[in-house]
């Protein structure tokens, strides 16, 4: 991981590191900025594949009727994901100002 | 084609060009993949399965000028790199695993209107070195959309030859056809065969990428390893390079995109269609319709191909006579071919419905909808429609499970499928409790046999969750996680739909369909041999059930006596035990023939309810049916697998003959000790 955060793009590294929450933790329509992804083997391979790579934005379109799954949206994609696994992707949920200020 | 050789086709020119003698279609999920595959195709195909695995292989043959080549529909997948077990069969077949099956040519499949997903996939097939033809999909879409995106921009940045195509509406055939038959010649001509040559690769941040160039000196290169191969290996279980190797990828998409973007999902119709109140409620609607759909409307054209079989029977009954050999040709075989035919009505309408679902994008959506409560039994969304299906009848329920990605999750819907109150169950329940159960109102509003056949559907539903219990889930790294793609709403194409369908119920017919014949032959001579002396005077009833008596499933059913007795039944039972492994509601009609009632008794008959009320058992003389007895023999008809056709379907679903005897002699011990259990409760509540 610590290669990983050497060449994260300057441009979509907030300034501060803001709170970094999980994505599962968004509210409905709310975007956050990836931070990094936990988790591993195909779980992992399978999420960073999707474009959920750091840098990122995505978007928590909506949740199930019955709360789980949770409805993303990543780089136009939308796909539907477990809370669980929705838990290992890291957003900041910041950079929004701090990105456009950039 | 011939054992493995190039087809050769006379080009424009006047000079013998040589064409690829296979092509392989790959794609990300929901490109249209599958209309592009029909519409170069047409309706000959063929499924098989991938060797070793139960992953299906769909085949067509494209045509150029006077000749044909197979192409191979390969199973949509987002990456080569992070892959599931299913999706490994992609890569070996890429990789040319099987020499004699290797594919020469790869067309790749973009969704112009999302690009980037489609180039991430398209920078590993690069890496392949398989001479590639990228097809730029939906491109009337995003053309519409107002999406600068192009195939001659697109072939400029990329240096593989680009077409564009609108795969539902079959524009861009002849293009990409003609881009295939050039590249291929290109390839063949220049001798290294190479497809990435003149292809600006990825490459990894500075610092990385030059200790991955580094690698590459160490190691020396083998003429034949692509650089895909050793990426793969610089790469290897490190978890950071993993993300930057992804992430470089990313990077790399999106100097080609220079900036374009994708058309945004219209969120419109999902704001209704996945509404947390509306959403379950449009829902059970829409699954309420398949469900009629098969168990209701499919009731006609069951009918009719019953109706059909009987006629033949008749017919040939007429002409051959009633000998031994007129009887295995009319109630062995065309019994048997009857009892394959009829399930094809169901298999047909419920592969139209998850056609048009899966087609206009539903699918993916009920299978978020109904995620959650499936999940607590360790399944996903996926499960819903097989299980739901089930209801009506396991074998298309069972076949419906390919449509779950997972293949830990198809084996376990398929699992305890069976366990799913089907429709043959009926007449068993039908005929047991309008005879034996009485019908003392309750509550006013309810009666007691209302309430016990309820008990019989939710005893089922306790039982599969009993079952998926115990099979429990997967270890959690090897297996794909729950990860459902919603792609925007489409209209259906009809075309694809029935070609699937047809594809679906011929499948059913050649692999399913022999074992079923020759099941029901069996089970035939088991009730037909050895023949019987009957008596002078005796009608043709009497002489049915001498026959069925003296029969080998007659000694079966006295053989298995003992073990059944502690149940309550006796050999009678036994046989009609044996007998509805043909098929559940058999049953009643060999009890029909065993109390010499004749072969044409159905669950309403009197004569058979008010002959059972007063059979006795030959030793004791006690009555056969107490109510502990009969509660018994339909709890032991919730879990028993007495259906030869289901295990048929899924030793072919499955690939593996010891899945369906697993399942069988699981359900059966399941249903005796169920059944036993419910017979010392039932005396001892009645004492």
């Amino acid at each position: 991981m610590t290669t990983l955060s050497l060449v994260i793009p300057d441009q979509s590294l907030p300034r501060a590191i803001p709170r970094a929450s999980s994505l599962d933790d968004l509210v409905s329509g709310e975007v956050g900025l990836i931070v990094r992804i936990d988790g591993a083997g195909l779980a992992r391979g399978r999420l960073i594949e999707m474009g959920l790579t750091p840098g990122v934005r995505v978007r928590l379109v909506r949740r199930a009727p019955f709360g789980d799954p949770i409805e993303i949206d990543v780089l136009g994609n939308h796909f539907a994901i477990r809370r669980e696994l929705a838990s290992l992707v890291f957003v900041s949920t910041q950079q929004c100002t701090v990105g456009a200020g950039v | 084609m011939h054992g493995g050789g190039r087809g050769v086709s006379p080009s424009s020119a006047g000079a013998v060009a040589v064409v690829p003698s296979r092509i392989a279609l790959l794609g990300p999920p929901n490109v249209g993949k599958t209309s592009l595959f029909n519409a170069l195709t047409g309706m000959f195909q063929k499924i098989g399965n991938y060797a070793g695995v139960t992953v299906e292989k769909t085949q067509g043959w494209i045509q150029f000028g006077p000749h044909t080549f197979p192409v191979t529909d390969l199973p949509g997948t987002p990456s080569l790199i992070t892959v599931s077990p299913d999706e490994e069969v992609v890569l070996r077949y890429l990789q040319g695993a099987d020499p004699t099956d290797r594919p020469d040519l790869v067309v790749v499949i973009l969704d112009a209107t999302r690009l980037r997903r489609g180039l991430f996939l398209l920078s590993q097939v690069i890496e392949f070195g398989l001479p590639a033809v990228v097809c730029l999909n939906m491109i009337d879409e995003a053309r519409a959309a107002g999406l600068d995106v192009s195939a001659a921009q697109l072939e400029k940045v990329i240096g593989l030859p680009c077409v564009e195509t609108v795969a539902r509406r079959g524009l861009g055939l002849e293009e990409l056809k003609a881009a295939i038959q050039s590249t291929f010649e290109k390839s063949r001509s220049a001798s290294s065969g190479d497809g990435s040559k003149g292809v600006k690769r990825w490459v990894f941040p500075p610092e990385v990428e030059a200790r991955f160039q580094q690698s590459l000196d160490v190691e020396p290169i083998d003429g034949c390893e692509r650089a895909w191969n050793r990426i793969r290996a610089f790469v290897g279980e490190d978890q950071g390079l993993k993300s930057l190797e992804t992430f470089s990828r990313y990077q790399w998409v999106e100097t080609l995109l220079h900036g374009r973007t994708h058309v945004e999902f219209s969120n419109r119709t999902d704001r209704i269609m996945l509404h947390p109140l509306l959403g379950p409620m449009i829902f059970i609607m829409i699954m309420g319709v398949v469900f009629q759909s098969i168990y209701t409307w499919a009731e006609p054209a069951m009918e009719s191909i019953e109706a059909l079989t009987e006629w033949c029977s008749t017919s040939v009954r007429l002409t051959v006579g009633s000998g031994l050999f007129g009887d295995l040709i009319v109630d062995g075989m065309i019994a048997g071919v009857g009892a394959v035919l009829v399930f094809l009505p169901q298999i047909l309408l419920l592969f139209f419905f998850i056609g048009i679902l899966e087609d206009t994008g539903y699918l993916a959506r009920a299978a978020f909808i109904v995620d959650r409560p499936l999940s607590v039994v360790g399944l996903s969304g996926r499960a819903f429609i097989p299980l739901l299906s089930s209801y009506a009848c396991a074998i298309p329920g069972i076949m419906a499970a390919r449509t779950i990605p997972s293949r830990w999750e198809r084996f376990k819907t398929i699992f305890i499928a069976p366990l799913m109150t089907c429709s043959a169950r009926l007449p068993v329940y039908t005929l047991l409790i309008a005879a034996f159960v009485p019908s003392t109102p309750v509550l006013g509003f309810f009666t007691t046999q209302g309430l016990v056949l309820l008990a019989l559907y939710l005893v089922g539903i306790l039982g599969s969750v009993l079952v998926a219990a115990i099979l429990g889930t997967p270890d959690p790294e090897s297996e794909v996680p729950m990860i459902l793609e919603l792609p925007p709403y489409r209209w259906p194409m009809f075309r694809v739909i029935i070609v699937r369908m047809w594809q679906r119920a011929s499948s059913f017919v050649k692999r399913a369909g022999t074992i079923i014949l020759k099941s029901s032959i069996i089970i035939w001579a088991l009730l037909s041999f050895p023949i019987a002396q009957i008596p002078e005077g005796a009608d043709a009833s009497r002489a049915q059930g001498i026959q069925i008596e003296q029969s080998y499933a007659g000694r079966l059913g006295h053989a298995i006596e003992p073990v059944i007795a502690p149940l309550g039944y006796d050999w009678k039972i036994g046989i009609g035990l044996i007998a509805s492994l043909a098929a559940r509601e058999v049953f009643v009609s060999t009890m029909g023939v065993v109390y010499s009632l004749g072969s044409e008794t159905d669950e309403e008959s009197q004569a058979l309810r008010s002959t059972m009320r007063t059979e006795r058992h030959s030793g004791s003389g006690e009555l056969v049916y107490s109510l502990p007895t009969v509660l018994s023999l339909l709890v032991f008809y919730i879990f028993a697998l007495q259906c030869v056709s289901t295990l048929a379907v899924v030793w072919r679903e499955t690939g593996s003959f010891k899945i369906p005897i697993a399942q069988f002699v699981t359900f059966t011990l399941l249903a005796y000790a169920a059944a036993w259990v419910t017979k010392i409760l039932a005396t001892w509540a009645m004492s």
